[in-house]
């Protein structure tokens, strides 16, 4: 593929990150997290509100406010870019992408990216019900829920690379360490294999630990020009490389996988040429990844996926430890959706900015120059290459 | 939890699926087949979703398949399966091509399954409405 190198990359950067607080109770709206999350990643970075001309985020089946309503809220002056995408998993990267596409594009020049909801004591995401139009073959047998989705494929994988669950478990079993490293991840607990296989099953192969644990809370980006950026707070993290793509039969709707031709792959395995392209690097030249975790098995997809191990390698190289500190590519060094919270992603993105920014105290990766984030787990996703200026 | 009858989900039939509900009445299981590029599928999509061709008929399949993959669900994600619970869904590989979504029955035999065990379709019902099961041959 010889394809011109978007001109967003290089030229684009995030400047800095907000959080609010991660719990299973808010007792706040989302718009109150929403908000504070983005004050946050505006004081953090050295802006004020009056600089913010565009703000992005995305939501599912309305669990979150609109980027209007926190621009009301901010008191933020007029706004040059808004927009609300109505996405899963596979957004957290290409928000970013969009916004950063603005800026490149002379539309916006400081624009936050953010995901908030109160996913624990709110719309809870895992048990959903998605209208679609195959939700009619699926919700009268009983298939429903995201885990349950997410098993047929993890199920499919195993059988045809022979993984076992020894390689599914060694997901969360290496991403609680990370947690224990990270006072905000709400599990906060070491997992041993016998310790996993006492969880109770949720869908076969999955169990609780291998869910994604809901939270209440908010995360929040802030994308500018590089050249901005290297007058604010931090090091700027610039956006080396990105891609999002959608493969072929997709589905009617977020649920319908009947029609993907392969699903012991994911779309990382079609993103994997782009991506990599996209900044001229090789998985090698990486020294860390937040791959979206919403279950344990999208670890070994997108490890596989990308290139970082070969088929049906991923359990293996996660067993010996190659995704933990120290290892070959630490991987979700907050301890991942599964244990940090389900921030949607957009706290992944969040991790790999702090990671290169040298500010993730006991869990930092050693000399962290170019990280990777991924999102999403299933037909479509997106991912951004960041590299320390 | 009290004692409680599954209640069910009635599907929200669609004008692509009417046709296919129908024969899932009496007990036929039908896909679609493209007469342009030979593709079979499922779920109904108004065009061939590999040629995007109009040239299309509903195919009778013979219910037999592979076990493709499955998921052993011990939750409840709605209240209506509750009393299901656990209980096994299938993808099946239908011996025409296309994959299929189904309830494993009977549920005790998610013990001894295994991929690609051969399977045929069998129907089952909550209240009024038909719904589709594989059962081992
Ligand atoms: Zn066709």
């Amino acid at each position: 593929m010889s394809k011109k190198r978007p001109s967003f990359l290089g030229n684009t950067a995030i400047a800095g990150v907000g959080y609010t607080e991660f719990s299973r109770q808010s007792g706040k709206s989302v718009l109150q997290l929403a908000s504070d999350a983005c004050v946050n990643a505006v004081i953090e970075s050295g802006l004020e509100l009056k600089d913010i001309d565009g703000v992005v985020s995305f939501s599912v089946l309305g669990d979150s406010v609109s980027s209007e309503s926190v621009a009301t809220a901010l008191a933020l002056p007029k706004q040059n870019y808004i927009l609300n995408l109505n996405t899963g998993g596979q957004a957290p990267a290409y928000a970013v992408m969009l916004a950063a596409m603005a800026i490149e594009a002379g539309l916006a020049e400081n624009i936050l990216v953010f995901r908030a909801l109160n996913g624990r004591s709110g719309k809870r995401i895992g048990g959903m019900t998605v209208a679609g139009e195959a939700a009619q073959f699926r919700d009268p047998i009983g298939y429903m829920g995201q885990p349950s989705f997410a098993a047929m494929w993890a199920r499919r994988y195993m059988i045809e690379t022979g993984a076992t669950i020894e390689d599914i478990a060694a997901v969360p079993i290496a991403q609680r360490k990370f947690a224990l490293l990270n006072e905000r991840a709400i599990i906060q607990k070491p997992l041993t294999f016998e310790n996993y296989l006492d969880s109770p099953m949720i869908a076969d192969p999955f169990r609780k630990a291998d869910c994604t644990t809901e939270v209440d809370g908010a995360v929040a980006v802030l994308v500018t020009s590089v050249k901005n950026a290297r007058q604010l707070n931090y090091p700027p993290v610039i956006i080396e490389g990105a891609a999002y793509v959608c493969g072929p039969r997709s589905g009617l709707d977020m649920n319908d996988k009947l029609l993907w031709d392969d699903i012991t792959t994911n779309y990382t395995n079609l993103l994997a040429q782009p991506l990599w392209e996209s900044a001229g690097i090789t998985p090698k030249e990486v020294d860390f990844a937040e791959f979206y975790d919403c279950f344990s098995s999208a670890v070994l997809f997108a490890l596989e996926g990308l290139g970082f191990t070969g088929r049906g390698e991923a359990g293996a190289f996660v067993r010996a430890g190659e995704t933990g500190l120290g290892g070959r590519l630490p991987v979700n060094t907050h301890g991942g959706l599964l244990c940090e919270g389900y921030i949607h992603g957009m706290n992944s993105v969040a991790e790999a900015v702090m990671q290169l920014q040298g500010r993730s105290g006991s869990r930092q990766v050693a000399n962290a120059n170019i990280g990777v984030v991924t999102s999403g787990n299933q037909a479509d996703g997106s991912a951004l290459i960041l590299r320390r200026d | 939890m009290t004692q409680k009858q599954s209640t069910g989900i009635t599907p929200e039939i669609t004008p692509e699926s009417e046709f296919w509900w129908e024969k899932i009445s009496k007990h036929e299981l039908h896909v679609q087949a493209c007469h342009d590029c030979v593709k079979k599928w499922f779920p109904p999509v108004y065009r061939c979703p590999y040629c995007a061709s109009k040239n299309w008929e509903w195919v009778k399949t013979s219910g037999q398949g592979k076990v493709f993959s499955w998921t052993v669900v011990h939750r409840a994600f709605d209240p209506a399966f509750a009393e299901d619970l656990p209980y096994t869904v299938l993808t099946v590989e239908l011996e025409e091509g296309a994959k299929i979504l189904g309830r494993l029955i009977p549920s005790d035999d998610r013990f001894s399954l295994k991929a690609d065990m051969p399977v045929k379709a069998t129907f089952y019902k909550v209240g009024d409405q038909t719904l589709l099961g594989f059962a081992k041959i």
